[in-house]
């Protein structure tokens, strides 16, 4: 198995502050990693800098041995990365089949072959009676769903996914590790970001733990959960409260 | 295209064959407004060339007189400079169109929002002030006359009829390319640019590149009606072409009408222009005080234009223009 991703002393200052400081990790192909840490620890900005959306001050990214620091994310989509948003971003006056075909476009530029292979996308996430409502009537549990959706339409070889899980019903949470599990057996290397810890210790074949922008532990789902220093991030500050509520699998408000 | 489920709104080619047909029949039936006719069918032809990047991408451009007067002095002073016929010269002053697009947007769609808005005021302002100031080519703010009785492949361009038809093939050539574009990869990426401009990059859209195609398409349609308007009016002077008010007008048929949609800015176009034109003799300067009220009444009623109101009366009543059914 080679390297999907390769992230090297990353780093990203917004005026003084180092939002992410020196960061290393790879990512194998076909693993799912899980990128936790309290608020504020930098994951969003991680996965912005990852995605193209920022550019990092310091440090390189390479995509499969390729280089690919400072690439813009519609280039990165053509390269295989695709991410979906935390605060859901669809697009609200088009259908639900109209949004995915958005993303099945860049590999088909013919209408009716990306609405072929959009139709395929939302029967994958059953939401193929959802097809022709606009995207802004849906709820939260859909919406979320759709993200995945516009993100799969790519075809990903890396998908980002942030926070997909996040404020939905315990149904509607086993439903979408499903569909997850699901795009890793497709063969999509998968990099999470998830709030509530349960989910990611269930998914993630490795863990890769942030807090004040430095990675303070790396992997297995059970190493880095018996890690002093993990723990002592949660705890041992005023996040306490709210790591206890991540260990009991609640739903939870929005990361930094 | 029967079998699509995505924006299949089987009449609208109909739609548009239909509404040109009969359009063409406006010279025989009105002989003496031919004044107006033109004007209704070349500012739908101008408020949809806007409506491709204002309505669709999402750029409210308030500069576009910029490219009517670019249109109408490129082509003008080729003729009436150096015997440039309009043949040539209204591509000639559509190439310049794309030009000044190109260079305009390149350096302004980097500024989102509000931004972009108002640099294309000052866009507009700033030829503006160079057709008034640069006198030894533009004749300054006297103007210029077209007044050498231009032809077109034969055709007297001084002839109100042979105008009216030539704006008509405008709005025609207009209208079909907004058709085309709404259903193409083109059109969705435009659509979810203006939605959501992040989440379409994550998708593989580039939106400066996007931004810059629709741009030049709107900023070529918009010169060819400026070259057409400044043979209709065969005197204009730059605070006439280049107006901040002319801009404003091509956004509110627009919006009246309804953005992003086909038929919308034309059906704005005949709208706003038949209210200037039956309030013309009750008060003068009126039309921005018919524009203010008009507005007024549509924000509150028909939020997303008077096209989608009337789309769903006519779907109620014409069989052929439902949208296809939801399953396959």
């Amino acid at each position: 198995m080679g390297t999907a991703l390769a992230v090297r002393s990353l780093r990203k200052d917004f005026g003084g502050v180092q939002a992410v400081s020196g960061v290393d990790f790879d990512v194998a192909e076909g693993e799912i990693l899980g990128l936790i840490g309290p608020n504020g620890a930098g994951k969003t900005t991680l996965f912005n800098l990852v995605s193209g959306f920022l550019k990092p001050t310091a440090g390189t990214i390479s995509l499969f041995g390729r280089d690919v620091t400072g690439v813009p994310p519609y280039a990165l989509a053509r390269l295989g990365v695709s991410r979906t948003f935390q605060v859901v971003r669809p697009f609200p006056r088009l259908s639900v089949l109209e949004n995915v075909m958005v993303g099945s476009f860049l590999h088909d530029a013919s209408a009716a072959g990306a609405e072929r292979a959009a139709l395929d996308v939302l029967a994958l996430l059953g939401m193929e009676r959802m097809a022709n409502e606009p995207a802004g009537s849906l709820t939260l549990a859909a919406r979320k769903r759709l993200e995945i959706g516009k993100a799969l339409a790519v075809r990903p070889k890396l998908l980002l996914l942030d926070e997909v899980v996040a404020g939905l019903n315990p149904t509607e949470v086993a439903a979408t590790i499903e569909v997850i599990r699901g795009i890793r057996k497709g063969g999509v290397t998968i990099v999470i970001v998830e709030h509530i810890l349960k989910v990611i210790l269930g998914l993630a074949d490795r863990v890769v733990v942030l807090d004040h922008g430095r990675k303070i532990s790396e992997g297995t789902p059970a190493h880095v959960t018996q890690d002093p220093g993990v723990i002592a991030a949660y705890l041992g500050s005023d996040a306490g409260e709210e790591a206890a509520s991540h260990l009991r699998g609640g739903p939870d408000g929005n990361d930094a | 295209m029967s079998e699509r489920l995505s924006r299949a709104s089987r009449g609208t080619l109909p739609g548009i064959v239909a509404l040109l047909a009969l359009a063409a029949t406006y010279p025989f039936l009105f002989s003496g407004a031919m004044n107006f006719g033109f004007g209704v069918v070349l500012f739908a032809a101008l408020a949809t060339a806007w409506d491709i990047i204002g309505g669709r991408a999402g750029q409210l451009s308030l500069g576009h007189a910029a490219f009517v007067g670019l249109g109408a002095y490129t082509s003008a002073l080729l003729w009436t400079r150096a015997g440039v016929p309009l043949l040539y010269g209204l591509p000639i002053s559509m190439l310049a169109g794309a030009l000044v697009a190109l260079i305009w947007g390149f350096i302004t769609f980097r500024l989102r929002g509000a931004y972009f808005s108002l640099a294309s005021i000052a866009v507009a302002e700033v030829l503006r002030i160079v057709a008034s100031n640069w006198s030894s080519l533009t004749g300054g703010p006297e103007g210029v006359s077209v007044n050498d009785a231009p032809t077109l492949l034969g055709l007297d361009l001084y002839d109100r009829r042979v105008q009216f038809y030539l704006a008509l093939l405008l709005l025609a050539v207009s209208l079909l390319l907004t058709w085309r574009i709404g259903s193409s990869r083109a059109g969705f990426y435009l659509d979810a640019i203006r939605e959501d401009q992040d989440s379409s990059m994550a998708l593989g859209v580039n939106p400066l590149r996007m931004k810059l195609i629709a741009f030049c398409a709107s900023a070529m349609l918009t010169c060819a009606g400026g070259a057409l308007y400044a043979v209709h009016l065969s005197f204009f002077e730059p605070h006439g072409v280049f107006a901040l008010d002319l801009s404003i007008q091509l956004v509110l048929m627009s919006i009246v009408g309804g953005m992003g949609t086909v038929f919308g800015p034309a059906l704005g176009a005949l709208v706003l222009l038949s209210f200037q034109e039956a309030f013309r003799n009750v008060f003068q300067q009126s039309s921005l005080l018919i524009y203010g009220i008009l507005i007024v009444i549509i924000v509150r009623y028909a939020p997303d234009g008077l096209s989608g109101r009337l789309q769903l009366f006519i779907r109620r009543f014409v069989p052929w223009a439902q949208r296809s059914p939801s399953a396959r």
